[in-house]
């Protein structure tokens, strides 16, 4: 990466920026009988945007050669907007940020990720019950030179490695599916003696098919806190994204600041600084620090997540969260780390609270469109009269995002991460996106069972 | 490419070279306002070698990569994946291009934009809405040692037109996509501005079974599940509940479904796939009755079934070159015995017609269970439509509910599976599914 090259390349007037990243990305992947896929991709490329008119152009290129190219394309892309915006807070950031993980995997041959990959293989497959398992090991590792025109100098690596599996289990015409992952860091060594973990979802997986289907309806639910980070990620987070609201006064609006969404002491904070997590980077692909955004406060809406222009638009400050997935793709406002903050009841007193619902365990997938979410999960528990009965299966929840956060009456007293990352958004899926929660109690919810 | 396949040769038994080159822009307006233009201009190539009845990839974003050759070897001797005979039939002719769409600069595919923005204010100056036109071009090239060395060109235009809510989320939203550029008609931005404006009166429902009508976009989320049914792969690995069921009737006579990749102007048109099949029009159920699987070269072999040109680089979430070829659609096409759209509307005593659904990805995917959040839906009764439904699930499963397809429409709309779009389908009514209410 040639950064004199680049810097040269700028143009010198109006707001331009640039990125470059060299990317590598090694899976190793296996399905029920072997693993059948080993890949070390090594792509380079790069982002340029130019704010000369009324709103942003943008080009991306593979050739280092095309550079000219691409910002002058980006100009007569933001030219032909009419108008002349400008930024009113340029980030200016020198610095460089290396990894430094505790056991990195990069100094390891591929044979031994394959070996461990196959050691928890073998213990998931030693089970007649388990029909198929698709298993993955993901390491990926990026360095990425941000440039703009008025001083930004940030050259960052990016490391983020981990297995996931997604476990099958069948009787008869009867299939189970469950998750799980690890890691979701730079450190392989978070990586190692998961032995009973693994065993422990097996054998979930394997009781899930003793499980009776859950009859549609509503139910007052306590989700788990990978559940919960699902939930806040989806129903709340992608619209505390404010690249929605720009050109959206209406939104913008429903989002005022201050406006209660949830009872008094309920708090969601998206921390891209907390480390270990998925989505933890120090700074953005627009070369912004990364700050902590308390989204809500005491249950007020409190903040949002930043790219420059929403910043722009909203007269806020940037937060730093403005990421693409990888060189072929422009930034866009993205949650680094969301989690719904602890509360002070325990699981036990959530659980004696209720009388006919479900405790429900393990994401399996959400979606957001605006006011409304869905998302699936791996499986659940009857709740009846403060006490958890039997398994069920084949859950799907659905609700208001409004009505939702209003309907959550409790919080649980310790938070978790979940390892496995994972966003999609504008035709980007990043990885790199942390996600957990305190256990909560919800009333009311919408369960669409068969 | 032949340079690098000759460098490929020189350490492996079979060899190929696959490069795509991508040209594209991406217009969006929001309330009439230009809200930017993304462009891209990518070289992406792929290796593929074979020795010692093993297989092993790399991928680059140049063909001068000197990594390439030794990155493929790397994965060949840790993968069991096995070698597969490279295939050397020469292609037919396909229209996947469109030199009108070539032509197309930034400048024209902005004013696209705002001819569409304006056309919808003109339709109805109090309805808050929004614009999208992307233009892809790419040119695919397929080298191998087999004798394969072929290239095509394709060309896209996809549109999205979208109204906004008075709370600013989305309202109604219509989507095209074609290898030409697609006609937008002032009936169709008349529908548009209709169904926002039902989206004022918000109707609840309780739990019911009812009749259902899913309008051709969002056939795609069932197709789906069709899919991962008739997917080789699943057959093979016992997760698709299709084995050893061709020739079966599972479906209702009145539908019919086909994979055609040779369709012209396709969303996914393709003059072969992408390990070199050439493009097909495989019938997967003619009238209810299972007639085909979606196989690869390898499934092929162990199904029993030539290969269908279905291989393809990508995931239900990306189109990356890295993505190894697996079983997806190119033009899926819903056929069947067709009635007019208002005649099938017209016919419901009370009923539903989905327009939006979220959660395709979820659930058991491969068996057919769906369990969908209907983000845009009209209770229909007396054979018109009432006012938004909100906050309701459908769910079940497609072996189920294609036994029961009452009617198929008229009125061609392109299919969507989440990210992508997948093919075309009129609207399906279905005599009866459970709808999850308040």
């Amino acid at each position: 990466m040639e950064k004199e090259y680049f810097k040269k390349a700028l143009l010198t007037e109006d707001f331009c920026d640039l990125r470059y990243q060299d990317f590598s990305h090694t899976t190793i992947k296996g399905g029920k009988d072997e693993i059948d896929e080993v890949s070390i991709v090594k792509k380079s490329g790069g982002n340029v945007r130019v704010l000369s008119g009324g709103g942003f152009g943008s080009f991306s290129f593979t050739d280092p050669k095309d550079i000219t190219l691409a910002f002058q394309e980006a100009k007569t892309a933001s030219d032909l907007n009419p108008g002349k915006e400008k930024l009113k807070r340029i980030p200016t950031n020198v610095a460089h940020i290396r990894v430094s993980p505790k056991e990195d995997p990069r100094d390891l041959p591929i044979s031994e990720k394959k070996k461990l990959l196959e050691k928890y293989r073998s213990l998931i497959l030693n089970n007649s019950e388990i029909a198929d398992l698709e298993s993955q090991y993901y390491e990926q590792f990026t360095d990425t030179l941000i440039l703009n025109n008025h001083g930004a100098e940030v050259q960052q690596e990016e490391l983020i490695c981990g297995m996931t599996f997604r476990i099958t289990a069948k009787k008869g015409d009867l299939t189970q599916l469950t998750r799980l992952s690890f890691g979701g860091n730079e450190d392989y060594s978070q990586l190692l003696n998961k032995e009973s973990e693994v065993l422990d979802k097996v054998q979930q997986t394997i009781n899930l098919l003793d499980a009776e289907p859950v009859k549609g309806g509503n139910y007052d639910v306590i989700l788990d806190s990978d559940v919960g980070g699902l939930f806040i990620h989806e129903a709340f987070g992608h619209l505390s994204e404010a690249d929605n609201l720009i050109g959206n006064e209406t939104l913008a609006n429903t989002m005022k600041l201050g406006t209660t969404f949830a009872m008094e002491s309920f708090n969601v904070i998206d921390d891209p600084t907390r480390l270990g997590h998925p989505g933890t980077y120090i700074y953005d692909h627009e070369g912004t620090k990364a700050r902590p955004v308390s989204l809500i406060k005491d249950g007020k809406l409190s903040g949002r997540l930043h790219s420059l222009e929403s910043a722009n638009f909203m007269d806020e400050e940037p937060t730093g969260h403005a990421r693409a997935k990888n060189f072929g793709f422009t930034p866009i406002v993205r949650m680094g780390n969301i989690y719904i903050d602890q509360g002070k009841s325990t699981l036990e007193d959530m659980i004696a609270s209720i009388d006919d619902g479900l405790y429900l365990f393990g994401s399996a997938g959400g979606q957001t469109s605006g006011e409304t979410f869905t998302f699936a999960v791996q499986g659940g528990y009857r709740i009846e009269k403060g006490k958890i009965t039997g398994m069920v299966r084949d859950l799907a929840l659905t609700g208001h995002l409004f009505t939702t956060l209003k309907n959550i009456e409790m919080v649980g007293n310790e938070v978790s991460f979940s390892k496995a990352g994972g966003c999609g958004k504008g035709g980007q899926i990043l990885i790199q996106s942390g996600k957990g929660s305190a256990p909560i109690k919800i009333k009311n919810m919408g369960i669409g069972g068969q | 490419m032949r340079q690098l396949l000759n460098k490929a040769m020189a350490v492996a038994e079979g060899g190929e070279v696959y490069k795509r080159d991508v040209h594209s822009t991406s217009v969006d307006i929001k309330l009439g306002k230009l809200k930017g233009i993304n462009a891209e201009k990518k070289r992406e190539v792929a290796l593929r070698l074979t020795k010692n009845g093993l297989m092993g990839a790399a991928v680059s974003t140049s063909l001068e990569d000197d990594t390439l050759v030794d990155r493929a070897l790397i994965a060949l001797e840790n993968q069991k994946s096995d070698a597969i005979k490279f295939p050397g039939e020469p292609p037919r002719m396909v229209f996947s291009f469109s030199p009108e769409v070539d032509q197309l600069s930034t400048e024209d595919v902005t004013k696209m934009a705002f001819d569409l923005s304006r056309r919808l204010k003109e339709k109805a100056p109090d309805v808050p809405s929004g614009v999208r036109v992307q233009k892809s071009i790419k040119r695919i090239s397929l080298l191998n040692s087999a004798g394969f060395n072929e290239t095509y060109d394709y060309s896209n235009v996809s549109i999205s037109l979208y109204t906004l809510t008075e709370k600013g989320f989305m309202g109604s939203s219509k989507e095209y996509s074609s290898g030409k550029v697609p006609e937008v008609s002032d009936r169709d931005l008349d529908r548009l501005i209709e169904r926002h404006r039902l989206g004022s009166n918000t109707i609840t429902m309780e739990n019911e079974k009812m009749p259902v009508i899913f309008s051709g976009n969002v056939m795609g989320a069932l197709m789906l599940r069709v899919l991962g049914g008739v997917n080789g792969g699943n057959v093979l690995k016992g997760t698709s509940p299709l084995k050893d069921r061709i020739g079966e009737k599972l479906f209702s006579d009145k539908i019919t479904i086909r994979d055609d990749g040779k369709m012209a102007f396709g969303v996914n048109t393709c003059l072969f796939d992408d390990e070199g099949t050439i493009a097909k029009n495989t019938v997967l159920y003619e009238k209810g009755v299972l007639k085909n699987y979606l196989v690869n070269i390898e499934q092929g072999k162990k199904l029993n079934q030539e290969p269908t040109g279905n291989a393809l680089k990508r995931t239900l979430f990306s189109k990356e070159i890295e993505d190894t070829p697996s079983i997806f659609d190119t033009n899926l096409i819903i056929e069947g015995d067709h009635q007019e759209d208002e005649l099938i509307i017209k016919g419901i005593k009370r009923g539903l017609l989905i327009t939006g659904v979220m959660g395709a990805h979820t659930g058991n995917v491969n068996r057919g269970d769906f369990s969908l959040n209907i983000s845009s839906g009209y209770l229909i009764e007396n054979g018109e439509l009432q006012g938004q439904v909100k906050g309701a699930m459908i769910a079940g499963n497609i072996y189920d509910l294609f036994k029961n397809v009452e009617a198929i429409g008229t009125h061609y709309e392109v299919m969507r599976s989440i990210f992508y779009h997948m093919g075309y389908s009129p609207m399906v009514l279905f005599k009866e599914a459970s709808i999850v209410g308040k």
